[in-house]
């Protein structure tokens, strides 16, 4: 196989917080899903620097996506900026505490190793992303009863709120999946250790 | 993936309404099977297990026993109690001017006229017991009730007014 010069870690770092901001800057300007409900799809790109890059990098991806497009939005330090930091910090303290039941054989180019690696109690983008977007939610909500509303009556709102991050949490996790499957981010592994 | 790229080609070069229901049906269980086959066993224990919980969730606030009256907030302290037993239109000053707070059929609704965001009014009716409305702009604040632990209730938040 013929090798490549590939970028070096900060680099993809940068790419992919760029990507993140991108798309939750895109996600901000569509009107169509109301007040309450956002596909979430930038934490795709935390899952995929998650599973590429490692959690330090993961987690720089994901604040400095909240930073820019806050930057970007001209939201910084604005309620809105606060709900979107706490459902990132949200992020942070579930990858964290999850992060060594990854497994990156998931994604192995092998059948052979990738079926192994399913059969073990291990954690593939899908979970790590499913667990990401329901502590983003939860963590959200802690933040608007501290923050904004002060009544206990917003966590009735909760199961609502959960339905639609479990299936965004799913469909980001598939994403992921794919990107890391697709674009050669075996590769960014290893550059990535 | 086949079925799925099959899918997408009958649509574009258009089929009868059988045809496309049954290439939909089609598409989203091969889209099922893709998603299955990316998924570790604890991934599709956790997917289970959430969905066993947020339905459990939802089931609980959907079961919670009608109110049989409602109290009304401004800025924390209880200033009006409505019955939710008969129907009535009552108008209140808030921060932002007046709202009207509608009782009908035992479901009460908030309206406001001038609200940022207007949440109060687009969350519609409720009628469940610790369900809330609320315009946090205009100090409004609405939560329904059930008719036995009025007493203790009111003591408690009076003693927090004071």
């Amino acid at each position: 196989m013929k090798t490549t010069r590939l970028p070096r870690r900060e680099l993809l770092i940068a790419y992919l917080a760029a990507a993140a901001a991108c798309t939750h800057l895109i996600e901000a300007a569509l009107p169509a899903f109301g007040p309450w409900f956002k596909p979430g799809l930038a934490n795709t790109f935390t899952v995929v620097a998650l599973y590429g890059l490692g959690l330090h990098a993961a987690v720089a991806v994901t604040i400095i996506r909240v930073l820019v497009s806050s930057l970007l939005m001209g939201t910084l330090l604005s309620p809105s900026f606060m709900m979107s930091l706490s459902g990132a910090l949200g992020v942070v303290m579930a990858m964290s505490l999850f992060a060594s039941l990854r497994n990156r054989a998931v994604l192995d180019s092998s059948a052979k190793v990738r079926a192994a690696a399913q059969r073990e109690w291990t954690l593939g983008p899908i979970g790590a992303s499913l667990l990401c977007s329901l502590a983003h939610i939860v963590m959200q909500l802690f933040a608007a009863w501290l923050i904004v509303i002060g009544h206990a009556g917003v966590w009735l709102l909760l199961p609502w709120l959960l339905i639609g991050a479990w299936l965004t949490g799913i469909i980001n996790g598939f994403l992921a999946h794919a990107i890391l499957t697709r674009t050669g981010f075996r590769l960014i592994a290893e550059v990535g250790r | 993936m086949v079925n799925v790229c099959r899918a997408r080609a009958l649509l574009l070069t258009g089929c009868n309404s059988e045809m496309w229901y049954s290439t939909w049906y089609r598409a989203v269980g091969e889209m099922l099977v893709i998603v299955n086959r990316a998924m570790t066993a604890l991934d599709r224990l956790l997917v289970l297990l959430t969905a066993l919980t947020i339905l459990l969730l939802v089931l609980w606030i959907a079961w919670q026993p009608k109110g049989s009256r409602a109290v009304v907030l401004l800025d924390n302290q209880i200033v009006r109690h409505l019955s939710l037993a008969e129907d009535s239109l009552t108008e209140l000053v808030g921060h932002l001017g007046m709202v009207k707070i509608q009782v009908t059929e035992g479901r009460i609704r908030l309206l406001e006229y001038d609200s940022p965001r207007m949440i109060g009014s687009k969350t519609g009716w409720i009628q469940n017991r610790g369900a809330v409305l609320a315009c946090i702009p205009c100090g409004i604040l609405i939560r329904i009730d059930g008719a036995a632990e009025n007493k203790a209730d009111d003591m408690q938040w009076d003693g927090v007014a004071r």
